[in-house]
Formats: C-alpha cells, sequence, structure tokens
C-alpha cells in the first residue's frame, strides 16, 4: 500500500542530497531568520544601554548593566500629544473604513453590473498608486485653505487610503462565498440587505478582523503623508523621525527607546494575530 | 398547497436566449420533476419560479397569482438547495426558524413548528447544533427542514442530492417521495438524474437547450418518448438505435438496416416506403433466442446479479440486451437476437420526431 | 423511516401580496448604503487628480512672486523629464526599486523553499518571525539602519573595520547609499515574497512531483521543470507586488540618507518633495513629477491586475 502522499519535503529528502543538504539547508534558513531580526535586536539593545557602552568603539552585543534611562527620557520628554494623536488617528480611521468597507464589498460583488469590473480595478488603483503622485494637490490645496496641520483632514485623508484596501480584501472574500446562503435568506422572507446583515456580516467577520488588523498596522506605521502635511500636530511616526533630523550626533539610546515605542505595538500585533494576517495578506495579493 | 402556471417564459442573459418560450401547468399537488442534462434551462427555470432570476418575458403564476414581480420571499415557496445553503453561523433550531422569526411569529408557535419539521426529518437530537458538525446527509435534511416548516405552498427543489453518496442518496429519494405523499404539496424538482425523476414523479418534463421536449407520467415517457432525444435519455442501459430505412409497406412493414439485415417494424406505423427511420429497441426487450433472429457476436457480459446485460454487434451497430437467464455465453460467441415488433418504436431519421400510428 | 405527524396549526400570513411588491428593491436603490463610502473615494481621488493635471501645466511657484500665472505646456514635464535632476530622480525610482524587487523576490523565493523543504514542524514558527520585519514602521526601520550604519557607532562598520582596518561609511558615496537602501527595502519586504511564495509552493499539484520522483528526477531537476512553470505566474504577481512596495520608499531616504549623498538617493517622491515644498515651493513641477509617479503606479497596477488574472487562469 502506498504512504502518505510525498509532497516537496519528501522529495527533498529522497532526490536531494539527503542529510547533508537538510542540515545545510537549516543552517541557511536560521541566519536568513537572524537576518530578519538582527536590526530588531540592535533596536532593543541599544534602547537598554548606557550612553558610555552605545558610543563603545566595538560593537557590545548585550547591554551591561541593563538601563531604562533611555525609555524614561522618552516617556519624560517626549510630547505625548503624538501619541495620543496617533491611537485616535489610527482608530477613527480604520473603525470608519471597516465600516464602509464590507458594505461597498458587498454591493460590487453581489450587484453585477457592466461596470463593477471597472470600478473594482479603480478601487484597487487609488491604493496601489503612490501617494507621492497626489500629494502635491493635496498639500498645495491645504496650504492654501489652511487646512494644513489639521487631524481631521489627516484622518479623511487615510480613510480614502484604508478604505480601498478593506473593500479590496473583502472583495477577495467575498468572491469565495457563493450567494446560496443569500438566496436562502430571501426565499425566508429577508430583503438584500436584510440579507447582509443577518447573514454574510456574520460570516465574514474573519476577513473583516484580518483586513482591519492590516489597516491598523499600515495607519500607525504611515510616515508620508503624516510628515509632509503636517508640521505641527504630528503623529508618533513623524516624531520618532525628528530624531534623525536632528544632524550629527543625534542620542541614539533616546532614539532607539523612542523607535521601540514606535515598532512594539505592530509587532505585538502582528505576532498575536499572525494567522489572521497572513490571511489577509494572501487575500490582498491573491487579488481574486 | 396551489398549482404554479409557466406561460411562455423566456430568459436571457444579454443576447443569448437560454430559455425558449417555456409553458407548463403544473397541478395543485403534484409532484414535478425537470429533467434534462446540463446546461438545458431546467435550474433557470426553477430560480425564476423562485424569483432568483428575473423572467425575460412571459408569466409565472403561483396559485392563479401573476409573481413576476414579487419578491423570492412573498411568494409562499420553499427551497432546498444543491450546496444546501444553510445559515453557518446559525445553530440548525435556528435555521429552520429563521423565515418565521423574520416574520416575528410566536414563540411557541416557532418551537411547535420546528419540533413538528425535526421530527418528520430525524433532526429531534441536532437542533443544537452548528452545520459545520453535522454530515452532508444531515445538512440535506436541515435544508428540507427549513423549507418544511415554511409550511409552503409549493416546494422547489434544486439537485439536492448530487452531492450525496449513492447510497444516501437511495435513501433520501424514498423520503422525500414520502414526504410528498404525506403534505401532498405541490413540489418542483430539477435533477439530471432520470432514475430519481422516474422514481419520484408524478409527471416529468425533459428539457434540453431551453426548450420542453416532451412532459408526462414517467412510464409515458418510458413507453412512449416522443423523440429520440428523450429515447436516448430514459431508460439505462440506453435504449438501442438502429439505423436504417422502411421497406415493404402493407402488411407486415420491415426496417432494412444499413448492413443490410431486414427487421421487422411496429405495426401500424405513419412511415413512408423508403423513409429514413431509426428503430428503438429497449434492451429489456431484445433478448437471444434459440430460433430465428438477428445474427450477432458478444462483445462483452455484464453480470449485474439479477440480469445480464449482453453488448453484441449487430452488423455494424452495438446493441446491448438484457437477459434474466443465466446461461453460457461467452464473448465472441455468435448469438440471435430478437424482438417483439410491437414494443419497438420508430422515428423519422432526420427529425428525430416518433413515427407513431 | 419518515415519522408523519400532521403539521401544527399555524397562521398564514394574509396575502398582503399588494404592499410586499414594493418590497422588491429595483436595481438601482440598492446601491443606496454603499453610496457614502464610494462618494467619499471618488471626491479625495478624482479632483486632486484634475487638479494635478492642471497644476502640471501652468506655472505654480511659491517663491517666485508676482509672476502671473499662465499655461506653459510641458515646460514642467520637460524640467522633470530632461533636467538632470529630475532624469536623475526617475533613474534611481528605477534603479532603487529594482534593485530591491529583484532581492526581494531573490530572498523570498530561496527562503520560501527552504522552508518548505526543511523547516518541517518549525515552520509556522519561522512565519511568524517573518512577519515582524512588515509590521515594524519604514521610519524605525530607517532608524535602525542609521544606528547600525553609523560610521562610529554603528556594529557593521566596525566589524569591517575589525576585518579590514578600512573605516567605511556606506552612506557617503553614491554607490554605497543607493545599495543600502536596496538592502534596507529588500529587508523589509522580502517577507511578502517569502510568505506569498511559500503559500504557492505548498499548494503545487502533488502529482507532477510523484511523477518525477518515479522518473528518478533529482532535486533541482524537479523544482527548474516542474515547479517553476507552475509558479511563474505567482513570481509575476509577487514581484509586480513587490515592485509596487518598493517604489513607495519615503522615510528611508527622507531620513537615513535625506537623498544623499548629493542627489543619489533621491527618488521621484522625494523629489516631489524637496522641489514641490522643502527647497522650492515649485508646485507646478513637482505636480508634473507626480503625474509622471502616477503613470509609473498605473502601469505597475495595470500590469499586476493582469498577472493576478493569469494566475487565476492558470488555477482554475
Amino acid at each position: 500500500m502506498s504512504g502518505p502522499a510525498p509532497d516537496i519535503a519528501s522529495v527533498a529528502t529522497v532526490a536531494g542530497g539527503g542529510r547533508v543538504a537538510t542540515i545545510v539547508g537549516r543552517i541557511v534558513l536560521a541566519l536568513l531568520v537572524a537576518m530578519w531580526l538582527a536590526p530588531l535586536y540592535w533596536l532593543v539593545n541599544t534602547a537598554f544601554k548606557i550612553k558610555v557602552q552605545i558610543q563603545s568603539p566595538a560593537p557590545i552585543w548585550f547591554p551591561h548593566p541593563i538601563t531604562f534611562e533611555n525609555l524614561q527620557w522618552v516617556y519624560q520628554n517626549l510630547d505625548p500629544g503624538a501619541f495620543e494623536r496617533s491611537i485616535r488617528v489610527v482608530l477613527i480611521s480604520v473603525g470608519i473604513s471597516i465600516l464602509l468597507g464590507p458594505i461597498m464589498a458587498y454591493a460590487l460583488s453581489r450587484f453585477r453590473t457592466r461596470w463593477n469590473g471597472q470600478i473594482e480595478n479603480w478601487i484597487i488603483s487609488t491604493r496601489m498608486t503612490p501617494p507621492a503622485a497626489l500629494i502635491m494637490p493635496f498639500y498645495f490645496l491645504a496650504l492654501r485653505a489652511h487646512l494644513l496641520n489639521s487631524e481631521i483632514g489627516l484622518i479623511i485623508l487615510y480613510i480614502a487610503v484604508n478604505l480601498p484596501l478593506t473593500v479590496w480584501m473583502m472583495l477577495a472574500f467575498l468572491r469565495s462565498i457563493p450567494a446560496d446562503s443569500e438566496e436562502a435568506a430571501y426565499i425566508d422572507g429577508c430583503s438584500t440587505w436584510g440579507a447582509f446583515f443577518r447573514i454574510v456580516l456574520p460570516m465574514m467577520r474573519a476577513s473583516i478582523v484580518s483586513g482591519a488588523l492590516l489597516v491598523l498596522i499600515l495607519t500607525w506605521n504611515e510616515f508620508f503623508i503624516a510628515f509632509i502635511l503636517m508640521s505641527s500636530n504630528i503623529t508618533f511616526p513623524v516624531q520618532v523621525g525628528s530624531f534623525l533630523a536632528v544632524g550629527l550626533n543625534p542620542e541614539y539610546g533616546h532614539m532607539a527607546a523612542a523607535g521601540l515605542m514606535l515598532s512594539l505595538p505592530p509587532i505585538l500585533i502582528a505576532v498575536i494575530f499572525r494567522k489572521s494576517l497572513l490571511t489577509g495578506v494572501h487575500a490582498f495579493a491573491g487579488g481574486k | 398547497m396551489a398549482s404554479v402556471t409557466i406561460e411562455n417564459v423566456r430568459k436571457s442573459y444579454g443576447n443569448t436566449e437560454v430559455v425558449h418560450g417555456v409553458s407548463l401547468d403544473i397541478a395543485d399537488g403534484a409532484f414535478v420533476v425537470l429533467l434534462g442534462p446540463s446546461g438545458c434551462g431546467k435550474s433557470t427555470l426553477l430560480r425564476m419560479i423562485a424569483g432568483l432570476e428575473k423572467i425575460t418575458s412571459g408569466e409565472i403564476s403561483i396559485g392563479g397569482r401573476v409573481v413576476n414581480d414579487v419578491h423570492p420571499g412573498d411568494r409562499d415557496i420553499a427551497m432546498v438547495f444543491q450546496n444546501y445553503a444553510l445559515y453557518a453561523h446559525m445553530n440548525v433550531f435556528d435555521n429552520m426558524s429563521f423565515a418565521m422569526t423574520l416574520k416575528k411569529a410566536p414563540r411557541a408557535e416557532i418551537d411547535a413548528q420546528v419540533k413538528w419539521a425535526a421530527s418528520i426529518l430525524g433532526l429531534g437530537d441536532f437542533l443544537q447544533r452548528f452545520p459545520r458538525q453535522l454530515s452532508g446527509g444531515q445538512r440535506q435534511r436541515v435544508a428540507m427542514g427549513r423549507a418544511i416548516v415554511r409550511n409552503p405552498a409549493v416546494f422547489l427543489f434544486d439537485e439536492p442530492l448530487s452531492n450525496l453518496d449513492a447510497k444516501l442518496r437511495v435513501q433520501m429519494r424514498t423520503e422525500i417521495k414520502e414526504l410528498h405523499q404525506r403534505l401532498k404539496t405541490t413540489t418542483i424538482y430539477v435533477t439530471h438524474d432520470q432514475i430519481e425523476a422516474m422514481t419520484m414523479a408524478d409527471v416529468i418534463v425533459i428539457l434540453r437547450d431551453g426548450v420542453i421536449e416532451q412532459a408526462g407520467r414517467p412510464m409515458e415517457i418510458y413507453d412512449q418518448p416522443a423523440n429520440l432525444f428523450v429515447a436516448e435519455f430514459i431508460g439505462s442501459p440506453a435504449m438501442n438505435l438502429l439505423r436504417g430505412e422502411i421497406a415493404g409497406a402493407d402488411g407486415q412493414p420491415k426496417v432494412r438496416l444499413a448492413d443490410g439485415i431486414l427487421v421487422d417494424a411496429p405495426p401500424g406505423g405513419a412511415a413512408k416506403l423508403g423513409q429514413k427511420v431509426v428503430l428503438g429497441v429497449r434492451p429489456e426487450h431484445l433478448r437471444p433466442t434459440l430460433g430465428l433472429g438477428l445474427p450477432a457476436v458478444i462483445s462483452v457480459l455484464e453480470p449485474t446479479g439479477p440480469e445480464t446485460h449482453i453488448y453484441a454487434r449487430l452488423g455494424a451497430t452495438e446493441v446491448c440486451a438484457i437477459t434474466n437467464e443465466r446461461s453460457e455465453m461467452q464473448a465472441g460467441s455468435a448469438i440471435n437476437l430478437s424482438f417483439p415488433p410491437e414494443r419497438a418504436l420508430l422515428f423519422d431519421a432526420t427529425t428525430g420526431a416518433a413515427l407513431r400510428g | 423511516m419518515l415519522n408523519v405527524m400532521n403539521a401544527p396549526a399555524t397562521s398564514r400570513p394574509p396575502d398582503a401580496s399588494a404592499s410586499r411588491r414594493a418590497r422588491n428593491s429595483s436595481d438601482l436603490w440598492r446601491w443606496l448604503p454603499s453610496l457614502p463610502g464610494f462618494l467619499l473615494l471618488l471626491v479625495l481621488t478624482l479632483p486632486p487628480f484634475v487638479y494635478a493635471l492642471y497644476l502640471s501645466f501652468i506655472n505654480i511657484d511659491i517663491q517666485a512672486p508676482g509672476i502671473n500665472i499662465h499655461y506653459v505646456g510641458f515646460a514642467n514635464y520637460k524640467e522633470v523629464l530632461f533636467t538632470s535632476a529630475g532624469v536623475s530622480a526617475v533613474l534611481n525610482t528605477l534603479i532603487l526599486s529594482f534593485g530591491s524587487t529583484i532581492l526581494s523576490v531573490l530572498i523570498g523565493l530561496v527562503a520560501a523553499y527552504l522552508i518548505a523543504l526543511y523547516a518541517g514542524r518549525m515552520a509556522g514558527f519561522i512565519v511568524v518571525f517573518v512577519l515582524i520585519p512588515l509590521s515594524v514602521s519604514p521610519v524605525a526601520v530607517a532608524l535602525v539602519f542609521s544606528l547600525m550604519l553609523d560610521p562610529l557607532y554603528g556594529p557593521i562598520p566596525q566589524i569591517s573595520y575589525m576585518l579590514s582596518g578600512v573605516l567605511i561609511s556606506p552612506t557617503s558615496n553614491a554607490i554605497g547609499a543607493r545599495v543600502v537602501i536596496i538592502l534596507l527595502q529588500a529587508w523589509q519586504w522580502s517577507p511578502i515574497a517569502v510568505i506569498l511564495l511559500l503559500g504557492g509552493i505548498q499548494s503545487l499539484p502533488k502529482e507532477p512531483i510523484e511523477a518525477a520522483l518515479i522518473d528518478g528526477a533529482s532535486l533541482f531537476q524537479t523544482i527548474r521543470r516542474i515547479h517553476m512553470p507552475l509558479l511563474r505566474p505567482l513570481l509575476a504577481v509577487t514581484a509586480i507586488f513587490e515592485f509596487i512596495l518598493c517604489s513607495q520608499v519615503f522615510a528611508a531616504t527622507q531620513l537615513l540618507t535625506n537623498g544623499g549623498p548629493g542627489i543619489a538617493t533621491v527618488d521621484l517622491s522625494l523629489y516631489i518633495y524637496k522641489v514641490g515644498i522643502a527647497e522650492g515651493g515649485r508646485v507646478s513641477v513637482a505636480a508634473a513629477a507626480g503625474v509622471i509617479a502616477l503613470i509609473i503606479g498605473l502601469l505597475s497596477t495595470t500590469l499586476w491586475l493582469r498577472a493576478t488574472r493569469w494566475e487565476q487562469e492558470i488555477y482554475r
């Protein structure tokens, strides 16, 4: 009787040089993973070092003593407004995007017209085009209308950027569900949107979470638009970025601590919700 | 319970017409099967009755009321889908009671109705379970339960058994028929499986390419197919078809087959001398005989247990004969086949239409 | 098998067909709930686009006071496409983007195969690590790389000094700076390629692989002759996706190298920022550059959409 169907891994062991290749392969893989983690390790490393060790002529791989003074400095001296603003902006824009997104995606996916394909293409294009392309008219308009540095303006722009993303991902998910359950709901007496809220939305929970997480991380990290449009009322990434604009000899310890605070939330989200995010990435790029 | 009338219904997608002017009268309480190969328009027709597809032209009435523009939920129908179409996030009880909940029916009524439907289908123990915890057969029952609870005027079934394994299919077939006998609700059932049609239907409607080829009682269709398509579609193994032309009218008409063999034709036909025809003989009427008959050579023998299917070459044609007798036949041996001429059928070779006396 | 009782008496709903008929919502009305979202998108994308076009054909320059605004034809475009600064920006965009893309896809492919072949049960674990660079803010990435590459205190120059006795400052020369940006982008975005390609490799049909085994193919032969043709559409999708992601670099070029040395790492995005806002106020020129960036972006997106459709055809 044949054993389990051979997959690519068993092909490797049978045909790919066996044990030696496996060991070499695993070493290379470990090196790659180290490559991806190394910069972050260095960030954490630096954030907890005292200044003397940061400025040592040879690399020190582990801080001794471990100090919290950098974090304390950041906590005491950085204007918390930027951090709070980032949270506000992210939550509001993500919230509105996932409110509007599924509805638009449902309409596009279930109400077929000649132009649906075009509309879908247009929507994804708005997300994929570089923000640099349209930043100039926004900046200039905002400048003339004295709307620069407006938090609401930023939120609206972020919604415009996040909405296509959520719609695209919801579309991918909806395409994979046949409309049978909705048709059964019609026959049971549901109206069109009634079926959406009672039947489809509960089924979309997972992909909505997925989309929300992806958009959350992207918006939290967003730099370009925030940097250009806001000089006061800045968001957290811009504030952290300003460390690098100081010139020569920035306070590396403080910088690292701030960088850590910036990176920690999205990293935590990514690690905790990894399954959801992975599905999201596949749905997004798989297109469908 | 209500009658369903389909009047000259057409359906087009863009410029392509897929249902061409179909008319049908379905009596109150009848079990009507829409039968046909893939793409013949049977599902489209069903979905137009349900209101899931727009009717391009023509009228559909349920219980005397024209329902062309009526929302599916208001047509007093219930539908069982091929893929069950259950509400995945609700348990069985909620699935079955959904329609009543929408209409804000009193709790006690919902309870009674669901329990009644559940008892009919043996779902009493499953009411709190979720669809993902059920097998295919159980899910199909929940779908049927959902339909029964509605107590509708018409049941619609869209190939409900296609996703079940063979044994379950046979079992569910009987149950659906028993259900119909008990509830006496008008039922319209779509399938491509002619055995389902033959065993369950009061009336079979055979569709091909958007047109009704024949409608009638199962045995009528079996014994007197209106054309070649129906003759070949119904009955398994398929009817034997022998091509030839009419020779020797008056008295005992005969058909001269392509390779010169002369066979007796069914008497009293409207066929003319020299007309190109197709002679149809069902395998169960074609038997090996020890006496005079058509000479054939056995290619393959298929013993199925109760009977043996003999595949043999009759001249240039491969035919199938069914016999209940066990014998020492072998592949390659010669046999004689005969059939009672009055059981054979004649079809015009060009149009495919049946030629009857 | 069926256990049938009579149906309990229920109240059948009165025939309210007259009022219910209106419930069958006509096609156009059912789009209503989705309109706010569509309108928002429309208002926020179309007018700016039109305005950008308008700006690009006139001569707004914040620093040149008193000039009357008039139509200048393609002058702004010529400036972007034919001056050395502009050409450099376009070229840098292409160099940096293609460089990062190729590197990302290569790393992604190698890593994906290594995971599929040799990771065994650790595969899920490794994929988590791979998610981390993706989720880090580009600002933090620029920050970290500047930490690591600092000529005095960064570990990389320090190690290289210990090994070779030569003091290097990677971002101080044109080629070095570009390489740094390319490596940085590849570091951050190659995980996307890993995830996508790993998914593709793991869903390759098993039968051709079995057949190759029976035919005696080696691992490399199997990969080259059987996997690659099947993976081609996915590779296209991944590559173009990476291109789009990598071409939007800004934090690194602005914060780490500041476009330098000189203008060696000024790509179109940075060019637009500098010319239009930071160092110029030459709004129209920047707008023209933006339109060019838009064209590149639209081309890439169209290619990407085609590639995703190609990918589905192979698998449906």
